[in-house]
Parts: structure tokens; C-alpha cells; sequence
């Protein structure tokens, strides 16, 4: 056997299967987790920014729950309960 | 469509190539399939910085070797690999496997710009003057490291009965 068809039956024993569905599998995964994390890093200014308004607006709030506004409690719980939703729609729809 | 499908069959149509590359440059299987899969994931996150009519393997092999340097300079990388390698030597039962050791032992003994220069011009078929541009060196370093490369291989590789 000559020098080079030695060297290329070592490379050969050397190479990765050409297809390997579990590898493609590991990397789609390994980017579903980078784009969340990415996501997540991106909503934690968003978070600390909600939870300065809450603090910013919670003597008013409180004024208009003992004034009886509950209408307007409820509105402002169930937007909030709705936006929550379309977060956490929008995180699973980056890992699928 | 979501961007799972191309990224994908980028996937699909390159592992074997980087992930053969990055063995070789590695030493060491996990280490470089791990390797690998950040190499497509910067490939795909920076594909608008690939000139188009460039040659896209190449552009790949570009990142797994700065990857693989990026990676050189962590710390306590190069033992772990050491140690892996000394580990499987011990567990090598059939005759390929053993062979595979050898070439990977031989591999190590070189410099890690003779180590990619030999496996992007030997084992992947990458022409003298495409490596000098990946490896930003000189194409008679590139040369010589070929040369040098491959006989301290051979030599390496003819201790074997």
C-alpha cells in the first residue's frame, strides 16, 4: 500500500457518518436554546421596566380599588394575564 | 416555514465535512462535535457575513478553525483532551479503532497550524493556496507544514507493524 492510500484508509476510518439525524437533532436543539435564552435576556429590561410602572402607579391603583373601581382592576388583571399568554406563546413558538 | 428546515439541511449537508475537520484538529470526538455544532450555529447566525459566490465549505472550515483557536485558549482545555485521549487509548479493542488512536496520537505531535494545514490539504482536499487564506498564513508555511506534516505522520504511523 502506498504512502497516500495509507494516509486516506486512516482519514476514512476517521470520518463522521455522512448522515447523522441525532447530531442534526443536537444542533437544532442547541440553537432552540441559544434563540431563548436570547429571548428571555431580551424581556428581562422589559420586566424590570413593568415593574417600575407597577411601583410607579401602585398609590393610584390602590386609590381606585378603595374608590370601588374593581371594573377596572379586573380590565387591568386580565391584560395582564393576556399579555403573560402571548409571551409564553411567542417563547414556545422559538424552541419549536 | 420556520427557520428549523434550512438550518437543517445546512446541517445535514456539512456535518460530516466540519465534524471530520474538527476531529482531526481536536483530537477528540465530543470535544469536536460539540465544537461543531457552534460552528453552525455562527454559521447560521452570521450567514449574511458569507460573500456569495465564495466557497460555503471553506467559509465553515473559517469558523471551526477560530472556533478551535477560541477554544485552544480556554483554560484547562488542552489537559481534559489529553486525558481523554490517554483514557480511550487504554479501552481500544479492535484493529480500527487502534488505528484510529495512532492517527489521532500522530496528529497531536504536531503543531496546531501543521495539524490543520494537514487535515484541510491531506484529509479534506483543500488546495494549498484555499488553506493559506483560512489559516491567514503564508502559502509556503502552508507547504511546508503539508510536507513536514505528512512525513512526521508516516513516520509516526510506520512504528505500526
Amino acid at each position: 500500500m502506498t504512502d497516500d492510500r495509507r494516509l486516506a484508509a486512516l482519514w476514512a476510518l476517521d470520518e463522521p457518518p455522512a448522515q447523522d439525524p441525532a447530531f442534526v437533532l443536537a444542533t437544532l436543539d442547541r440553537l432552540a436554546r441559544r434563540r431563548f435564552r436570547a429571548r428571555v435576556a431580551r424581556l428581562v429590561p422589559l420586566l424590570v421596566a413593568t415593574i417600575a410602572v407597577c411601583w410607579a402607579i401602585a398609590p393610584s391603583v390602590e386609590a381606585v380599588f378603595q374608590s370601588g373601581g374593581v371594573a377596572v382592576a379586573i380590565a387591568a388583571a386580565v391584560g395582564l394575564a393576556l399579555t403573560t399568554h402571548y409571551a409564553g406563546d411567542a417563547a414556545h413558538r422559538q424552541l419549536m | 416555514m420556520t427557520s428549523r428546515e434550512p438550518f437543517a439541511r445546512l446541517v445535514e449537508a456539512h456535518q460530516q465535512a466540519v465534524r471530520a475537520f474538527l476531529r482531526r484538529l481536536c483530537g477528540d470526538t465530543a470535544e469536536a462535535d460539540d465544537l461543531a455544532q457552534e460552528v453552525f450555529i455562527a454559521a447560521w447566525t452570521g450567514l449574511d457575513s458569507f460573500r456569495s459566490g465564495a466557497d460555503f465549505r471553506l467559509w465553515l472550515y473559517g469558523i471551526a478553525y477560530r472556533k478551535f483557536l477560541a477554544g485552544r485558549r480556554a483554560a484547562g482545555r488542552r489537559r481534559k483532551r489529553e486525558t481523554l485521549v490517554a483514557g480511550t487509548a487504554e479501552t481500544a479493542a479492535t484493529p480500527d479503532a487502534e488505528a484510529r488512536l495512532d492517527l489521532q496520537k500522530a496528529l497531536m505531535a504536531l503543531s496546531e497550524s501543521q495539524r490543520a494545514a494537514v487535515a484541510l490539504c491531506l484529509a479534506a482536499g483543500v488546495s494549498h493556496g484555499d488553506a493559506a487564506v483560512l489559516l491567514a498564513l503564508p502559502l509556503g508555511t502552508v507547504k511546508a507544514h503539508v510536507a513536514r506534516g505528512r512525513a512526521t505522520l508516516l513516520s509516526m504511523l510506520g512504528e505500526r507493524p
